[in-house]
């Protein structure tokens, strides 16, 4: 059997809509529906679908950020939502996230050494010493310098910025990491510098990733496998050749021919 | 947002306030009479090199009392707006952590305070537990308990929002470290906005308090007691009335002003539809 990292388990997710009229219940929105799907070690799994299908409540979901109403979310064999507050907070050393907005996801009053060393001090078993040296590696991983931890995430672009967030996302060298259109948001030519600096990460620091993203071209690039999502239902998996090659769905084909590929 | 163009009521609040505040500090050192010392045979006069705004009905110096009032109702408002204002954005901010009944509890307290005007409020803590200045700063610091709860509240559940807190969450920090280290620093702008109108509105409150006989006591020295004192010498000595009575104006103008330029400045979202 293969190792594996993350099973997520007929997990679903429900979200009560505002109430339209007085006297009859709020409408229910689905956002995730019985999804299934295992990650092994050092395999990149992605996940498409087009926006609203519930990628990002999934992503949520791992990272624990919400429980699921339905179902079950494994990690390293833990359910995540079974550990005590201080459990979680330890074991969330292991599985971090780079999120879409590079422009929101570190905050602005804070330097960028600061932010990338959050996790760390967060687990609060390293000396200030040793994290200022860990940070300063982890800023020369992702192609930056010691130096520029002391200037303000205004300082930076879009891409520099993705790579401070992704520097901090590696700094308690995580098992897992997590991210949700990471590159969405870039131009295309920073996109695969992101994305290029992503898969020598994972080669070198045997990382597992969820990838997700609206863009079935950027998934194909960096996934083994994908998984397609449609109104919070997995559509179809599989390996990304085989899914793309001869996708089973109109959706997908669809997906494939949004991504001009 | 364009810094240049610094809008017209910053700039004007900003320079009542530094007049007023400068004045209310350099009373604490000095004063060019003591505020309490009688000249009976000086009474009413008007301005002259000795006396530049004149002397009261027992001819104490004006200016004196003036300037020593400006201190007593700047020490209550700081006194009182950063007592409420501290414990209000804390309970703010303890709702927005933590929702559920703890913010039920919270914004239920706060419903409850909005139902009642803040001065009569005042008059009666201030009727039960005897008139004094003390009393004052407890009675405004609590009506602003409410008010900066709100404003801190709904600016960090906008917070609670942002990737970074999520990063943060995702960092293993807890939801009081997460308060403490992103949503405190980040709706730093908002509440230092409220205070500074809060803050106009506390010296208007001390001085309809110490006019009414339940703040200042005499001899302590108060722009809203001197009000009531020249009340009865309105036709003697107008003037009596119109010192503290403009003191008043210029700082509760300087600060309201100064709460609505730096809002014009900090949310660009109000600024833009001017
Ligand atoms: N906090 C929320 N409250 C209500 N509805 C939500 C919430 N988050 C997401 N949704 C809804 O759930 C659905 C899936 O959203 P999301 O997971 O963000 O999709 P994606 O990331 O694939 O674009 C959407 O219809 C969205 O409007
Ligand atoms: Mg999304």
């Amino acid at each position: 059997m293969a190792d594996k990292l993350l099973a997520v388990e007929n997990v679903s997710r429900h979200y009560k809509l505002p109430k339209q009229a007085l006297f009859r219940p709020a409408p229910v929105l689905t956002a995730v529906d019985q999804a299934s799907f295992d990650l092994e070690r050092g395999q990149t799994l992605g996940i498409v679908g087009e926006s609203g299908s519930g990628k990002s409540t999934l992503a949520k979901m791992v990272m624990a950020f919400e429980p699921p109403d339905t179902g079950r979310i494994l990690f390293q064999g833990q359910d995540i939502n079974a550990l005590d507050a201080g459990e979680l907070r330890l074991l969330r050393q292991d599985f971090q996230m780079v999120f879409q907005d590079p422009f929101g996801s570190l905050d602005p009053r804070r330097t960028v050494a600061w932010s990338i060393g959050e996790p760390m001090r967060a687990i609060g078993r390293a000396a200030p010493a040793e994290i200022r040296i860990r940070v300063a590696e982890v800023l020369e991983q992702v192609g930056l310098t010691a130096k520029d931890g002391l200037k303000f995430p205004h300082e930076f672009s879009g891409g520099q910025r993705q790579r401070i967030a992704i520097a901090r996302a590696i700094s308690t060298r995580p098992a897992l990491l997590v991210a949700d259109e990471a590159v969405s948001a870039l131009d295309v030519s920073v996109q695969a510098q992101i994305l290029n600096l992503l898969m020598d990460l994972q080669a070198d620091l045997g990382l597992s990733m969820l990838f997700i993203s609206h863009d079935l071209a950027v998934v194909a690039s960096i996934c083994d496998k994908v998984i397609v999502l449609q109104k919070g239902r997995i559509l179809e998996a599989g390996d990304t050749g085989h899914v793309l090659g001869n996708p089973a769905h109109e959706y997908t084909r669809s997906l494939v021919a949004a991504a001009r590929m | 947002m364009n810094t240049r163009y610094l809008p017209a009521n910053l700039v004007i609040g900003a320079i009542l306030v530094v007049l007023t505040l400068g004045v209310a500090l350099l009373s604490v050192f000095w004063t060019p009479y003591d505020y309490t010392q009688l000249d009976i045979v000086h009474k009413f006069q008007g301005p002259s090199a000795a006396h530049w705004l004149g002397t009261d009905q027992l001819g104490r110096d004006l200016l004196s009392q003036l300037m020593a009032g400006a201190g007593n109702s700047m020490a209550v408002a700081v006194t009182a707006v950063v007592l409420g204002g501290s414990i209000g954005t804390a309970l703010g901010l303890l709702a927005s952590a933590y929702g559920g009944w703890v913010e039920d509890i919270v914004m239920r307290l706060s419903d409850l305070s909005f139902a009642f005007p803040a001065l009569l409020f005042a008059i009666m803590l201030a009727a039960a537990f005897g008139p004094s200045l003390p009393n004052v700063v407890v009675a405004i610091a609590f009506i602003n308990v409410p008010i900066f709860a709100r404003v801190a509240r709904a600016s960090a559940n906008q917070i609670w929002t942002r990737e970074y807190v999520f990063a943060a969450r995702a960092a293993g920090l807890g939801k009081f470290a997460i308060s403490r280290d992103h949503i405190l620093p980040n709706i730093a702008a908002p509440i230092i906005v409220q205070a500074t109108i809060e803050f106009a509105l506390a010296i208007l409150i001390e001085a309809a308090l110490s006019y009414l006989g339940l703040g200042a006591q005499p001899p302590s020295p108060s722009w809203g007691r001197m009000l009531s004192e020249a009340q009865t010498l309105m036709y003697l000595a107008p003037q009596l009335a119109i010192y503290p009575g403009l003191s008043i104006v210029v700082a509760v103008l300087g600060f309201g002003l100064l709460g609505d330029g730096l809002r014009d400045v900090t949310d660009p979202r109000l600024s833009r539809e001017r």
